[in-house]
């Protein structure tokens, strides 16, 4: 068979590089090669199909349009990721400023409630498969409020420092802080509900 | 000049039916004292005490807070029927910790204050037209001595 | 534990503390049983989150999904229009866009006159304004709802 067909596809830094003098096919293999874990973020924040593949296209888009500012300080990923971060971001604002609704967020917001909460066993979540785990705990994020959540996305699945979170955010640390609390403390608590749920 | 009359006819009627209408509302508020209804309602999860009066929130208000809000049950823990006449401030004691006092600022507008546990919480003005027009006002907070219940304070026209 | 020791103690799990205040959560952590069992259940949260992220997948074929990027990206670009094309038209730019504002202009103003009440009666409820605040520490989110006839404001009062 060809010889080309055994060699290792080219790095993200060789297609960006392609990219940015301005070859849009290497970048359309950039997108194909990223695009779920764009998705996913976008997802992770929003918890809306439709808007976050709105969001992750137009990151895409902006990427793009960027693409010159890349400079490899980090990677091309987390570059994109951070692009998406702030279209959802931006889009969370948007619809906090027309928000008729939506009033659990207000009451997380406020906050103060988990200092009452008490401490849930350890392990809600033991004896659960892993995929059914990883539902469990989807179902579980998916009802804390976006500021909570996309507070907790940041920590623990892009693990950013909570200067770094404030940073993006656009809030002080000590809100972060409490966010954070807030929402491992419901989190704990709604999964210890689940699991309650289940073992009905 | 037929053609500019009939133009200009139902502009006039509309035009007058407006300034009506206007004269009527501003009439309607102005002339008699504001009729309100206070409530306490608590937000909870849980299933109706045996032991407490609480009585069932009416579907129209349930309904709206269900809407916005998560919990699955809304119980009235208290009601009192405010008449809120110009310069005469009322003071309602929803519970125990619990005080709202109204004030009429002008024919347009009231004054809602609310003063939890001898403290001033917060001090809102709201537009008399929405309480007439059938709208609420709501203070909500979380319940500091209850984890995930919370509280309402229901202001609203009062029904004959 | 005040909430001061409790966000002390996360900032210790997320390694987010000086060695000094380590130090002193460290011995917090052995002779306080709350403390404990808070920690232990804050760490058990980021443990299971932190491993444990649920893949969502795309829905879209990588065609599809790369159709609009493109598309977007195209319409992005700036138009290669011939400088000619432009200097034909100038003149349109210039008299057409000026009479055409004054025109708009006109036009909203009389639709102002004509309509008077709809604007300034304070029958349109966008017009009114919604809740006025006094100052004080207490912060607050406050919404209107005109479609359900709801107003609320939401005490934050810690």
């Amino acid at each position: 068979m060809s010889t080309h067909t055994d060699k290792p596809p080219p790095s993200d830094e060789i297609l960006v590089r392609l990219a940015q003098k301005g070859d849009m096919a290497t970048f359309e293999e950039l997108v194909a090669r990223h695009r779920e874990r764009i998705f996913a973020r976008a997802f992770s924040i929003m918890r809306n199909e439709e808007e976050a593949i709105d969001l992750s296209q137009e990151a895409w888009v902006k990427g793009w349009q960027r693409l010159k500012q890349f400079h490899g300080d980090s990677s091309f990923a987390t570059w994109m990721t951070r692009i998406v971060i702030n279209l959802s971001l931006d889009q969370l604002r948007k619809q906090k400023r027309h928000r008729t609704e939506s009033i659990e967020q207000m009451e997380e917001e406020a906050g103060g409630v988990e200092r009452h909460m008490p401490v849930v066993m350890v392990n809600p979540t033991a004896r659960l498969e892993q995929s059914e785990l990883r539902q469990t705990i989807d179902k579980a994020m998916a009802q804390l409020s976006a500021e909570h959540r996309t507070v907790l996305v940041l920590h623990e699945f892009e693990q950013m420092e909570y200067k770094q979170i404030a940073k993006v955010v656009g809030c002080s640390i000590g809100t972060v802080m409490s966010r954070l609390f807030y929402a491992r403390r419901r989190l704990a608590s709604l999964l210890a509900g689940l699991k309650r749920e289940e073992e009905r | 000049m037929i053609k500019q009359s009939t133009l200009r006819f139902p502009f006039l009627l509309l035009l007058s039916l407006s300034w009506a209408a206007m004269g009527f509302g501003l009439a309607e508020t102005r002339a008699g004292d504001l009729k309100l209804k206070t409530r306490l309602i608590w937000g909870t999860d849980e299933e109706k005490p045996k032991d407490k009066k609480l009585k069932e929130v009416e579907n129209k208000l349930a309904d709206k807070l269900h809407r916005f809000y998560k919990w699955t049950n809304y119980f009235e823990v208290s009601s009192t029927n405010v008449v809120l006449a110009a310069n005469a401030p009322q003071k309602v004691a929803m519970s125990r910790k619990c005080e709202l006092e109204l004030k009429r600022v002008d024919d347009a507008t009231i004054e809602l204050k609310l003063v939890g546990e001898g403290k001033h919480v917060k001090t809102v003005r709201h537009p008399v037209k929405l309480l007439v027009q059938g709208e609420y006002f709501i203070f909500g907070g979380d319940d500091k001595e209850k984890y995930n219940d919370a509280w309402f304070v229901v202001i609203s026209l009062a029904t004959p | 534990m005040n909430r001061e020791s409790q966000l002390r103690l996360q900032r210790y799990l997320d390694d987010e503390l000086a060695p000094a205040e380590s130090r002193e959560i460290a011995e917090l952590l052995v002779h306080s049983e709350e403390a404990k069992a808070l920690y232990t259940e804050l760490q058990a949260i980021k443990d299971l989150v932190r491993g444990n992220e649920l893949e969502h997948k795309l829905t879209e074929s990588r065609e599809f999904y790369w159709s609009k990027i493109a598309r977007e990206i195209d319409r992005n670009q700036p138009a290669q229009t011939p400088a000619g094309r432009i200097r034909d038209f100038s003149w349109l730019r210039r008299w057409v866009l000026p009479f055409g504002g004054v025109a708009a202009l006109a036009v909203l103003l009389a639709i102002a006159l004509q309509v008077p009440f709809t604007l300034r009666s304070g029958l349109r409820l966008a017009e009114i304004p919604d809740i006025e605040t006094t100052a004080d520490g207490t912060s607050l989110i406050s919404f209107r709802s005109e479609s359900e006839g709801i107003s609320v404001v939401w005490v934050d009062s810690h």
